[in-house]
């Protein structure tokens, strides 16, 4: 079967790991500690991915324009703006992000004790409290030579642990693991995503869509109880239903990437 | 101890309304003092299946902005004295509605009544995320057909994220309801079986209410089917549902009517 009549343009949204910089008010103090810990650590934010989050700090478009022009006369890179409002959008400025699922968390820690709706912003999760009072320590032992080690808590090692799943995936729901393996102990309904780093198992019938390597990992798999799949992507090759063999559908399958195309074999 | 019932399908016309009113009724002739609840503001239909529309005075949305005593909106069953109705607002929209409105409103209902059994407006939007919000069970209704059975499944997985009791961790009772069950196009395939709905969405049956034209009947003279015509098979299945709700266990049958099994028998025979 020839897979080129399906290849379109390759696009995708992707969570990557970049280090957050959390600038705090008085900005003019906090840029000399910045200044002291770059004078100690010469070469730390060189050619790193670096998001400015500015939730710390009152900002104008005016404010944020100055602090980015202050960070890139530093060597900082800036991929993109946390925490800033949607509205300065513009040339000057590197891209305004959205906060993912922030409020979301379910171990979140209300920090002011305000019962109330508060933004995102004021709510910090543990990994992002964590994250934060790491960096306030590399700026505040400015004293002591740092190399690499200081840098390797900033950035987590990846988590290979799988994710099981022991209930039905239903329809609307997205199951997203780009960091390994998913196991599904039931069935994914029509109009639910499962996305997933590495291979999907699923011990009941897949009937919404499934993305195994979503990192581009072209060893992942896809096994199912039943295929009834509305579409299956395996690294960045995807067939629909239309497009998946009939004889595959109703049965107990496996899917996986072969010479750039999607092969399904039947397990049983 | 009461108990809040939330009786909900994602899609519109699959018999949420009349499986409010059947379920309130039976329950209340049980001998359970029983509120139901209209969720569907701007779009209210309950106070109709219950023959209550002339009575209305005020609604939910009165007594969740405090405009109006709860004992002021209730209107009793001229049939059945246990078995009230609150009325939703045919003039205000969804917006009126606020979480902690709704809040105070449940929290007074739990105090008063048995069983309330709030019937939510179609749809996965504010009106339905709230009218489930405080539920401790819900009926999902759904119609042997494969867009109703994933909408119910897209229901499913709302009250599973989006209740209370699903935020605290303790999970909800979750009840399918296949309504408009038509056996005879289920056997020509024309329909999903019991066995291919549950097998997709796979939560406990509450019961399976035949398709019949009685249930229109009914609505149309304003009256739940049970109360309008107890022995049709519609009213007998959900009078099973409403007794399987309060734990009793029965076993699952497909109910018909003895005449239009004659009906069929004879048919059969001239053919």
């Amino acid at each position: 079967m020839n897979q080129a009549i399906y290849r379109h343009i390759r696009f995708r949204g992707h969570s990557f790991n970049a280090l957050s910089l959390e600038p705090e008010a008085p900005l003019a103090a906090w840029i000399d500690r910045l200044d002291a810990f770059i004078a100690h650590n010469a070469a730390f934010f060189a050619r790193k991915p670096i998001v400015v989050d500015v939730s710390y700090l009152e900002l104008d478009r005016t404010g944020a324009l100055e602090l980015v022009k202050n960070l890139s006369e530093r060597g900082i890179r800036i991929l993109g703006l946390a925490g800033a409002d949607p509205a300065w959008s513009c040339d000057d400025l590197p891209a305004i992000l959205p906060r993912a699922r922030a409020a979301a968390e379910s171990n979140q820690t209300n920090v002011d004790g305000a019962g109330e709706t508060d933004t995102p912003a004021t709510r910090l999760t543990a990994n992002e409290q964590l994250a934060f009072q790491e960096i306030a320590n590399a700026l505040a032992d400015d004293g002591q030579p740092s190399g690499a080690s200081n840098s390797e808590p900033v950035c987590r090692p990846p988590n290979i642990a799988p994710l099981i799943v022991n209930a039905p995936v239903r329809s609307g729901q997205t199951i997203y693991y780009p960091e390994g393996d998913v196991t599904v102990v039931g069935s994914i309904a029509s109009g639910a995503d499962v996305v997933a780093g590495g291979s999907i198992h699923i011990y009941g019938t897949l009937r919404g869509r499934a993305f195994a390597g979503a990192r581009g990992e072209a060893q992942a798999r896809i096994f199912c109880r039943r295929l009834e799949a509305e579409l299956l992507g395996v690294g960045e090759v995807y067939l629909t239903a239309d497009q998946i063999e009939t004889n595959a559908r109703g049965r107990s399958v496996q899917a996986w990437l072969e010479h750039e195309s999607i092969r399904i074999a039947p397990l049983d | 101890m009461s108990k809040i019932i939330v009786v909900t399908s994602g899609k519109g016309g699959v018999g949420k309304t009349t499986s409010t009113g059947a379920l309130g009724a039976a329950l209340a002739q049980q001998g359970q003092k029983v509120a139901v609840v209209d969720f569907d503001v701007g779009l209210r239909n309950l106070d109709l299946v219950m023959g209550a529309e002339r009575r209305v005075v005020y609604d939910l949305i009165n007594v969740a902005q405090g405009d109006a005593k709860l004992h002021q909106a209730l209107i009793r069953d001229k049939r059945l004295p246990n078995l009230f109705l609150l009325p939703a607002s045919q003039t205000r929209d969804k917006d009126a509605l606020t979480e902690e409105g709704v809040e105070r409103v449940i929290n007074e209902l739990r105090g008063r009544f048995d069983c309330v059994i709030c019937d939510s407006p179609a749809g996965i939007e504010r009106g339905a995320t709230l009218a489930m919000r405080f539920a401790d069970a819900a009926v999902v209704v759904a119609n042997p057909e494969i867009s109703s059975v994933r909408d119910s499944d897209r229901i499913i997985g709302l009250l599973d994220a989006k209740t209370v009791h699903a935020e605290n961790g303790e999970g909800i009772e979750k009840h399918l309801l296949l309504t408009r069950y038509d056996a005879g196009r289920v056997a020509r395939g024309e329909m999903l079986s019991v066995e291919d709905v549950l097998e997709i969405l796979s939560i406990p049956l509450l019961g399976i209410i035949p398709d019949n034209e009685e249930v229109l009947r009914a609505s149309n003279v304003g009256a739940p089917i049970v109360l309008h015509n107890a022995a049709c098979a519609p009213a007998r299945a959900y009078n099973d549902a409403a007794q399987r709700l309060c734990g009793v266990d029965l076993p699952m049958c497909i109910h018909s009517d003895q005449k239009s099994l004659f009906r069929k028998f004879f048919g059969r025979r001239a053919a």
